[in-house]
């Protein structure tokens, strides 16, 4: 798409230029978060989902067959 | 007024508003202001009309995030900040405008049109929370919801005059929120008055297991903590805010500001962040690859069109750049850096406001321009959020209370606190609002 490229293109140019500004910054640990994530579980069992959800849900869906949303792979 | 009559001139004034803040009302509104005003025990929200970001899932209205992407996408269930306002009987009033996927600083990016400034006409709102500002500064709602990843909610308020708080990461869920970039989003209060804003901040705080960044901690009481007292407060201010700041009206404005907070009391203490510079440059490196990332799921399958497809310049800038920093990132010069500047930029804020009890300053580097400016180039919109986005990166909190204004132009002021310290901030907010 020429959108993409035009864009990908231009977007090269800040994208350099933020690296160039960033270059100096020393080696140091990476701030990915900042707080510490927890794992958050269930137990392990079958998933529950309300009819009205369900009803819901599939109103969004492009494609509904034999009441399952149906996909491209 | 009874609570119905004002729901009505509320919505009445939503359809004959010409700014442009709300995307959708909701058809329930007159029906759930009937069954509060009926209900013998009320909830803290009691008579409060809310508007809520098109990027908050509310069961039942379009969770749009203002693109053609998810127009139709009518959200199936509750946000977490959502189901704590009904049970608190707040009225939702309906969804407001933004920028597309909260991709902008000025309200302009929102694929169902720009949102006007109702305060300075003909000026941007500010964004990417253009219309819960603009609601709460035009009288559409009495308080609103927005989300904050670089300045969302304090960047519309300063240039709408109106309140807003950006709390600390992890205090309020996300649960229901769709992200922008989900290390650094977080969901606040805009309203006329700090009382407004933690009226709302106290009802949707607390923990939620459903979101995994979620703070444990369910003990917030904003609103009856609020001590506006300024005198003995500590308040830094940093040397390198006035070289930074493009318009001297704002410079002008920080200097009374900080005038004021002498005034009444407060210590003022020169600090330094010698990294500010390179905030924008560590901000875009992180959302870009954040947003590339949570943009995945549009792919138009399960719900919603492609958003490739669909999205307007600058999602698709970021989606774009995102994928490309991923490529590339084997030479650790794009993400990885940002990463690292990233902890550099919070611990230089954390050392700033070490001997202070909050840092004062400006929210933007410039008035909201006009529309029909030439910003095509992105880097002038960026340069926005050059003093909220450090806020972001270091996860603690903020807010903006109106300050001054150049010829009827809102000029905000930003206090900054330390992580989990918001309550410091929304006193010093209130300190200087009263003395304002």
């Amino acid at each position: 798409m020429t959108d993409e490229k035009e864009i990908l293109e231009e977007g090269k140019k800040i994208l350099e230029e933020f690296s160039e500004a960033l270059k100096d910054v020393p080696e140091t640990e990476e701030t990915h978060y900042v707080i510490d994530l927890k794992n958050v579980t269930r137990e392990d069992s079958p998933g529950s989902c309300s009819e009205e959800f369900e009803e819901k849900f599939k109103k969004l869906a492009p494609r509904v067959v034999d009441g399952y949303i149906k996909v491209e792979k | 007024m009874s609570l119905v009559e004002k729901v009505e001139r509320q919505l009445d004034a939503i359809k004959k508003s010409k700014i442009n803040a709300v995307l959708e009302v909701n058809p329930k509104a007159v029906e759930d202001a009937r069954a509060i005003e009926k209900k013998p025990k009320k909830g803290k929200l009691a008579g409060k009309t809310i508007m809520i970001k098109a990027n908050i899932c509310v069961d039942g209205l379009t969770a749009s995030c203002a693109s053609r992407t998810l127009e139709d996408y009518v959200a199936p269930y509750e946000a977490h900040v959502i189901s704590q306002i009904k049970k608190e009987d707040g009225i939702i009033l309906g969804m407001a405008n933004m920028d597309e996927f909260a991709c902008g600083a000025s309200g302009e990016y929102s694929a169902f049109g720009k949102t006007d400034n109702p305060k300075a006409p003909g000026r941007v709102a500010g964004g990417s929370s253009s219309g819960s500002a603009a609601s709460v500064a035009e009288g559409l709602s009495d308080i609103a919801l927005g989300s904050d990843t670089g300045g969302s909610i304090r960047m519309p308020a300063n240039f709408c005059g109106v309140v807003s708080f950006k709390p600390t990461y992890g205090t309020v869920s996300r649960y229901g929120l769709i992200d922008m970039a989900m290390s650094l989003d977080q969901i606040g209060p805009l309203g006329n008055s700090v009382q407004d804003c933690v009226g709302l901040l106290d009802v949707v705080s607390g923990h939620d297991v459903r979101d995994s960044t979620s703070l444990d901690n369910n003990d917030y009481n904003f609103a009856g903590n609020l001590n506006p007292e300024l005198n003995g407060r500590k308040i830094g201010y940093a040397r390198e805010f006035d070289d930074l700041i493009a318009d001297k009206s704002i410079r002008d404005a920080m200097g009374k500001s900080m005038e004021k907070l002498s005034d009444a009391g407060a210590d003022i203490k020169e600090v330094s962040l010698p990294s500010l510079e390179l905030v924008i440059p560590t901000y875009y490196m992180n959302v870009y690859v954040e947003f590339f990332s949570a943009t995945r799921k549009f792919d138009g399958r399960r719900y919603g069109k492609k958003i490739e497809d669909v999205c307007g310049p600058e999602v698709l800038r970021r989606i774009v750049l995102g994928g490309y920093i991923s490529q590339k990132e084997w030479q650790g010069k794009f993400y990885r850096k940002g990463l690292q500047a990233r902890g550099v930029i919070r611990k230089e804020l954390m050392k700033a406001l070490k001997g202070v009890d909050v840092l004062a300053g400006p929210v933007s580097p410039k008035l909201p321009h006009k529309f029909g400016e030439d910003i095509s180039d992105p880097r002038l919109m960026y340069a926005y959020d050059l003093f909220t986005a450090p806020v972001n990166l270091a996860g603690t909190c903020a807010g903006v209370v109106p300050a001054s204004d150049d010829n009827g132009v809102p000029i905000g002021l930003q206090i900054i606190g330390k992580p989990l310290e918001d309550q410091n901030v929304l006193d010093v907010m209130a300190g200087f609002e009263a003395i304002g």
